[in-house]
C-alpha cells in the first residue's frame, strides 16, 4: 500500500479540487438583489401594521389590469400614511376628500353599531423589477370601531384601467349595476427575517394560509373583505378576525353605497 | 479603496460598496458553502441568504475590519440550516470529474490518485456537518483554531475537539475504505 505522510495536505488539495471552477453566476447576484429589495420594502412597511400592508397588497391586486400593470412591469406595491394626518371626526371628511382629490361614498354610523373612528389619506407606489417607481396614487383608509371588536377598514382609491371581470369572490351580491364581491383568506403575519417552517410550506401549498412579512410578531388571522367599483372608484371593506358574516358585510357595503 | 472603507460605506447604505464586497467574496463563499453542504443548489441558496443578511444587517457589524469573519459566521450558520435538510451524498461522477491530474503522471498513477482523492472527498463528506465545517475552515480556508472558534461562536477547545474527532474519523475511513495508511499527529 502506498504510504503518505502528508495526508493532511491531501485533504486541502482534495477540497480545493472539489470546488475548483465553481463560480457564482449572474443569476445568483440578481436573486440576491431582488431579495434585498423585497426585504427592504417589507422592512419599510414596519411603520404600518402588517394588516395595513395586506390592505395595500389586496388593493394592488385589484389594479393589476391597467396601464403599466398590464405590461407586467409592476412587481410590488407599497403604501404609507401617517397617523398624525388622520382626522378623528366625521365632520372633517371633506378635508380628507380634498387631499384625496375626489369625493367618496362613506357613512358615519352603520346599522350594526360600527362607528366612524378615523380617516387618513396616504400614498401608494408600484415598482418594477429594478425597483423603479412606475406607479403612484393616493388612497383613503377609513376605520370603523364597535366596542372592543376588531376594526373594520374601508379602503378607497381611483380605479386604474379597466378592472371589469377581474374581481372574483366566494360570494357575490348585485346591487343595481354594481356587483359586490366577498372573499376571505387566512394570513400568517411574520417578521421580515422569518424563515418558513415545514408546516408553513405545507399550509401554503394547501392554501390554508398566506405568509405576510413585516410584522413584529407571528400571528394568524383571517381576512374578510367585500370589494366593488362605483363611478370609477374602487372600494374595499375589510378586516381581520371579524365577527361578521358575508351577508352582514354586504349590508354594510350597501349602506356605504346608499342603496340600503 | 480599502475593505474597511467599503464596509463603512455599505453601512451607510451604499449598495455599490456592497456589490464590490460581494464580487470579492462571492466565489470563496460559494465554494465554502458547497464544501459544507455538499450540494451545488443548496450552496447557492446559502450564498444568497448570506449576502442578503450581510446587506440588511451590516449595521450590526461593530468592527469594520472584521467583515470577512462576520460574513463567514453568517455563511456557516446559514449552511448549517441547509445542511440539515439534505443528504450528504455527492454523486461519484462529480468527484471523479474533478480529480484531474497533471500531464507527467502515468495512467496507473492517475487512476490511483483519482481513487485516493475520491476516498478523501468521500470521507470528508461523511463527517457530521459540524466536524466537516471545522475541516473545511481549517484545511480549505486555512483559518487558525481561534479564528474558527470566533466564526462558529464556540470555545477553542470545542474546535480542537471537533478537529481531533474529524481527523480520527478521516484516518479510520481512509485506512479501511481505501487501504491508505496515514500517519501524523492527531
Amino acid at each position: 500500500m502506498k504510504r503518505r505522510d502528508n495526508w493532511e495536505d491531501k485533504i486541502k488539495d482534495v477540497l480545493t479540487l472539489e470546488c475548483d471552477g465553481l463560480t457564482a453566476s449572474q443569476d445568483l447576484k440578481d436573486r440576491i438583489d431582488e431579495k434585498i429589495l423585497t426585504s427592504q420594502e417589507a422592512g419599510n412597511m414596519k411603520h404600518l401594521s402588517a394588516k395595513k400592508w395586506i390592505i395595500g397588497v389586496v388593493a394592488g391586486c385589484l389594479l393589476i389590469s391597467g396601464g403599466v400593470f398590464a405590461a407586467g412591469r409592476v412587481v410590488s406595491t407599497s403604501g404609507h400614511s401617517s397617523s398624525k394626518d388622520a382626522v378623528k371626526s366625521y365632520s372633517e371628511m371633506g378635508k380628507q376628500e380634498k387631499k384625496l382629490g375626489f369625493a367618496v361614498d362613506s357613512v358615519e354610523r352603520f346599522v350594526n353599531g360600527y362607528l366612524f373612528e378615523s380617516a387618513v389619506v396616504g400614498d401608494k407606489q408600484g415598482k418594477d423589477q429594478e425597483g423603479n417607481q412606475v406607479y403612484e396614487s393616493k388612497f383613503m383608509s377609513i376605520s370603523y370601531a364597535r366596542n372592543a371588536e376588531p376594526t373594520v377598514s374601508l379602503f378607497i382609491e381611483k380605479q386604474m384601467g379597466d378592472v371589469t371581470g377581474l374581481y372574483s369572490g366566494d360570494i357575490t351580491r348585485v346591487c343595481g349595476d354594481v356587483t359586490l364581491y366577498y372573499s376571505s383568506a387566512t394570513y400568517k403575519f411574520v417578521p421580515a427575517d422569518y424563515e418558513l417552517t415545514q408546516e408553513d410550506k405545507v399550509n401554503q401549498e394547501k392554501d390554508n394560509y398566506f405568509i405576510s412579512y413585516g410584522s413584529d410578531k407571528v400571528e394568524i388571522q383571517k381576512n374578510s373583505n367585500v370589494s366593488w367599483v362605483k363611478d370609477g372608484i374602487v372600494y374595499q371593506l375589510l378586516g381581520f378576525d371579524l365577527n361578521l358574516t358575508a351577508d352582514e358585510m354586504f349590508d354594510m357595503a350597501e349602506e356605504i353605497m346608499g342603496t340600503k | 479603496m480599502t475593505e474597511e472603507m467599503l464596509v463603512r460605506q455599505m453601512k451607510e447604505g451604499d449598495k455599490a460598496s456592497f456589490d464590490l464586497l460581494y464580487e470579492k467574496y462571492k466565489n470563496m463563499a460559494l465554494r465554502t458553502a458547497y464544501l459544507i453542504t455538499g450540494d451545488r443548489s443548496y450552496s447557492e441558496d446559502v450564498v444568497q441568504d448570506t449576502f442578503v443578511k450581510v446587506y440588511l444587517h451590516c449595521k450590526e457589524l461593530k468592527n469594520d475590519s472584521g467583515f470577512k469573519a462576520w460574513m463567514m459566521q453568517i455563511l456557516v450558520r446559514t449552511a448549517y440550516k441547509c445542511g440539515r435538510k439534505k443528504s450528504r451524498e455527492l454523486p461519484d461522477d462529480e468527484v471523479v470529474q474533478k480529480a484531474d491530474t497533471g500531464p507527467n503522471i502515468s495512467l496507473l498513477e492517475q487512476v490511483i490518485m483519482q481513487e485516493e482523492a475520491q476516498a478523501v472527498a468521500g470521507a470528508v463528506k461523511a463527517l457530521p456537518i459540524k466536524q466537516r465545517t471545522v475541516v473545511v475552515l481549517f484545511y480549505y480556508q486555512g483559518y487558525q483554531i481561534n479564528e474558527i472558534a470566533g466564526i462558529l461562536g464556540c470555545l477553542e477547545g470545542t474546535v480542537k475537539s471537533r478537529l481531533y474527532t474529524a481527523r480520527k474519523q478521516l484516518r479510520k475511513a481512509l485506512e479501511s475504505d481505501f487501504g491508505v495508511t496515514v500517519s501524523g499527529v492527531l
